[in-house]
């Protein structure tokens, strides 16, 4: 297995059809998968993606849109440090659901996940039916982050998770400068890392800096506070 | 035992024939797959088949009285396969799915396609390129088989089913079918709110899975995989959605005649023919083997595999009410 420092776990959520398999897909595969049918249940795909000098494992959940699933993939947010809310930039009614996404996101995820919205499908100019501005405002008024990508093209899809994968290394970086503030664990990654579950969104990789602050610990390990 | 419901988890229960049993059970005028494979040159496989095809068709001259006097042997015969060309007229007689029109004779498909509207249109015409997308009557948008997919699936919304059965009857059928399918064959309960039939299949299977490969079952559960993570999709299509073609109708054949059972039956058979690599294998590794399992299997040795594992009557039912009483008392 490829070394990596941090292993990140997202979920895709959003309404059916607005093209959460295929960014997974583009970003794996770097290609478009024409004619992919919907998901049933839960699919998985992982890549490691390089932030700010690290090298960082995603692990991504990609969950079915179909309202049907909500049971199966309910239990998918619990463990994520990172979620994509996609919608379709041609379709109105998936954007206006993107609230009730984030609401979930909200209840059923750790406090502290960080969440993206995605506009998808780009491409499609002339069939676009919400706006740019209009989103970004949306997403800053809710205190999420904000891209549009087209899977079709490629275009913003690898750039979507790096900027999620940012900002939950920044968190950690903070926490990390709380450590040498003397503040200890306790507190620190309480969480951001969650011990309880093997399903935890974030875990150091061989090369962490987390471990080396606790040599103790077996790398690799999920780091307990 | 009876001859003419349609099965359910305690339905065809006897399982006691393992395929070794199964080759001596089969008449001697009746080939089995393994022989009918057999090297003998092109032709005497042609000629093997053709005279398996015209057993099959005596069979279905009344099917229905041979399926009440030869009960064991027309199970035996389904284990080997329906012959193709046959495979839609048995597939009805088996759901006795065409009752539904003797029942509503004025036309119910005709007129609920009439209703202007489903209430999940939205869902379906965003599904319906979606299903199948490879099979060649499916390609087209309007093409043959999505118009009659898609009128199908405005009364009943079942997209992989569907399209595997479109290939062997016309939508009418398909339909009855359909219907037939969520109402003996309980399949409601994967298509309301909350999956209710599926919570309770992962349940049940978790549990198969640790009584037959209690090792393996714990090496699965160390490495943090769980049945939802790789069974949706078998549970909820009833391995239609991306396995080989082969192997999808086989497990339908047995799967119509017996009822549910077989589906855990082959999920299980899948984990047992690659046990070996699972073991070795951590959590990655295993989702990948188990998502492509589907297309590396072959569908003679799955079928094999899975009729030789035992699920001895009424287990399934036991771990059912084991789940309800689960349900009941919330941990
Ligand atoms: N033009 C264009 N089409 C896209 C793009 N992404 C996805 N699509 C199409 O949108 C449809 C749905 O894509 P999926 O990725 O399967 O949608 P999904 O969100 O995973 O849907 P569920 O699995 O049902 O939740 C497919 O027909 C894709 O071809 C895109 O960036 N541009
Ligand atoms: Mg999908």
């Amino acid at each position: 297995m490829d070394a990596y420092d941090y292993l990140f776990k997202f979920i895709l959520i959003g309404d059916s059809a607005v093209g959460k398999s295929c960014i997974l897909t583009s970003l794996i595969e770097n290609k478009f998968k024409k004619g992919s049918s919907h998901t049933i249940g839960v699919e998985f795909g992982s890549k490691i993606i390089n932030v700010s000098g690290k090298r960082v494992k995603l692990q991504i959940w990609d969950t079915a849109g179909q309202e049907r699933y909500r049971s199966v993939t309910r239990s998918y947010y619990r463990g994520a440090a990172g979620a994509l809310i996609v919608y379709d930039i041609t379709n109105r009614d998936t954007y206006h659901h993107l609230i009730n996404w984030l609401a979930d996101a909200r209840t059923l995820a750790r406090a502290d996940i960080s969440i993206i919205a995605v506009g998808n499908k780009s491409d499609l100019k002339d069939k676009r039916a919400v706006t740019f501005l209009e989103a970004s405002r949306c997403a800053q008024e809710n205190e999420i982050l904000f891209l549009e990508t087209s899977a079709l093209t490629g275009e913003g899809v690898e750039e979507v998770f790096v900027k999620v994968a940012k900002m939950i290394l920044n968190k950690i970086e903070d926490g990390m400068q709380h450590i040498e503030e003397g503040l200890g664990y306790h507190g620190l990654f309480s969480g951001l890392i969650d011990p309880a579950t093997m399903m935890s969104g974030v875990h150091a990789g061989a090369r962490s800096l987390l471990n080396e602050a606790s040599p103790a610990e077996p790398a690799s390990r999920c780091i307990s506070c | 035992m009876q001859a003419t419901a349609v099965p359910s988890d305690e339905g065809a229960s006897e399982d006691d024939e393992s395929c070794s049993e199964l080759d001596t059970l089969t008449a001697p005028s009746f080939p089995a797959e393994a022989e009918r494979a057999q090297p003998g040159g092109k032709g005497w496989k042609y000629r093997s088949d053709l005279r398996y095809v015209d057993q099959w068709r005596v069979i279905c001259i009344d099917i229905d009285r041979f399926r009440t006097n030869n009960r064991d042997l027309l199970k035996q015969k389904i284990r080997h396969g329906v012959p193709d060309c046959l495979r839609g007229f048995v597939w009805q007689k088996l759901a006795a799915s065409r009752d539904l029109f003797s029942k509503h004779p004025e036309g119910l498909y005709q007129r609920l396609l009439r209703e202007p509207e489903a209430v999940c249109e939205g869902d379906i015409s965003r599904d319906i390129s979606r299903t199948f997308p490879k099979h060649l009557l499916f390609r087209e948008r309007s093409g043959l088989g999505q118009d009659s997919l898609f009128d199908v699936l405005r009364a009943y919304s079942m997209g992989f089913i569907t399209g595997l059965l479109l290939m062997y009857m016309d939508e009418e059928d398909a339909f009855a079918m359909l219907a037939a399918l969520l109402d003996k064959y309980q399949m409601a309960g994967l298509f309301r709110p909350g999956l209710p039939l599926l919570d309770k299949y992962f349940y049940q299977f978790q549990r198969l899975l640790q009584a037959h490969m209690p090792r393996l079952h714990d090496h699965l559960r160390a490495e943090n995989v769980d049945a939802t993570m790789y069974a949706s999709q078998w549970f909820m299509t009833v391995f239609t959605y991306n396995f080989p073609f082969e192997v999808m109708v086989r497990v339908w054949d047995i799967f119509l005649a017996e009822g549910i059972k077989i589906v855990f039956r082959v999920a299980l058979a899948i984990l047992t023919l690659q046990q070996d690599e699972l073991f070795k294998e951590s959590f990655e590794a295993i989702l990948h083997r188990l998502k492509c399992s589907a297309t590396t299997l072959k569908a003679e040795a799955l079928v094999c595999t899975a009729l030789s594992i035992k699920i001895p009557i009424g287990v399934l039912k036991e771990l059912e009410s084991e789940y309800n009483d689960n349900r009941r008392q919330p941990t």
